[in-house]
């Protein structure tokens, strides 16, 4: 569990760099929309392949948002 | 190409370009990607038809195309890229550019983009941005579909890996357009019409393109 929130925290942390805004980020709003491109969410694909995170590109794009991200993450941690 | 143009534009300063609520509550980075955007489609369209119009944004934040035409928009950085096709003569586009990766980012994406042939940066931005060329120019026919339901095909072509719908099966070949330089990738994919019915989401009215 403490291991989730710690990729959560990580997710969050990634994204505000990612899109290099210091503002905070409506979690259900699209990332694309803060200008985060899709090169990077295929990076942050591989990023999180390496935490041990088995997320594809694809799941990522259908719904760029931080709260789908978040959802997806729990799911594969807990399966 | 007879009824198809394209019109690139600098990312970089405001103007008094009316903006939607949504993009006026932006960072200024993403308005003034979303300034460029909207002002290369206004010289796409311009050079299209010889008439100034605007092109506006969906409640689903696509742009809004004026009737009879169909287009995309893409930005990187730098630049934004805008496409216009009268939609008589074409049923789907799509533009993207691409920032040339750098050798790390070429590296990670790799194992997404599937088999592609070289595996220079140059060949994987040319790739992944094809991909997303046919992405943009289908997704309004066939709704969303992955990375690896469609195979690079050096030089610059894409085969279809499974049906995407009765008018795109599996082994369907598509020719991207591609222009490469000045550190980037830009690539567009358009389909002229033949029998496919146009998608829901386009009207059909014919009002602007000359015969």
């Amino acid at each position: 569990m403490t291991e989730t929130l710690s990729d959560l925290d990580w997710l969050q942390a990634r994204v505000t760099e990612l899109i290099e805004d210091e503002d905070s980020i409506d979690p259900d709003e699209s990332l694309i929309f803060y200008g985060l491109d899709s090169i990077r969410v295929m990076t942050l694909a591989g990023e999180l392949k390496e935490r041990g995170i088995q997320v594809s590109f694809e799941e990522l794009a259908r719904t760029p948002t931080l709260n789908a991200w978040s959802a997806l993450i729990r799911e594969r941690r807990a399966g | 190409m007879t009824g198809l143009t394209l019109a690139l534009r600098q990312v970089g300063g405001e103007t008094g370009m009316p903006l939607p609520a949504a993009i006026a509550a932006a960072r200024p980075p993403r308005r003034v990607e979303y300034v460029a955007g909207r002002m290369a489609a206004q010289v796409a369209l311009h050079r299209l038809t010889g008439q100034a119009a605007l092109v506006g944004m969906g409640p689903d934040r696509l742009p809004v195309w004026p009737e009879g035409i169909i287009g995309s928009i893409s930005h990187n950085r730098q630049n934004a890229v805008a496409l216009a096709a009268c939609a008589r003569r074409y049923h789907a586009v799509g533009v993207d550019i691409e920032t040339l990766m750098d050798a790390v980012t070429a590296r990670e994406v790799l194992p997404v983009l599937g088999p592609v042939g070289a595996e220079d940066p140059l060949n994987l931005t040319l790739a992944f941005s094809a991909k997303e060329s046919l992405f943009k120019a289908l997704y309004p026919h066939v709704g969303f579909f992955g990375f690896e339901d469609a195979r690079f095909d050096p030089p610059c072509a894409l085969v279809l890996t499974r049906d995407l719908s009765p008018d795109w099966p599996a082994g369907r070949r598509f020719t991207v357009n591609c222009r490469i330089g000045h550190g980037r990738v830009l690539t567009w994919v358009a389909l002229q019409a033949r029998n496919v019915a146009p998608p829901s989401t386009y009207r059909s009215a014919m009002v602007i393109c000359p015969a």
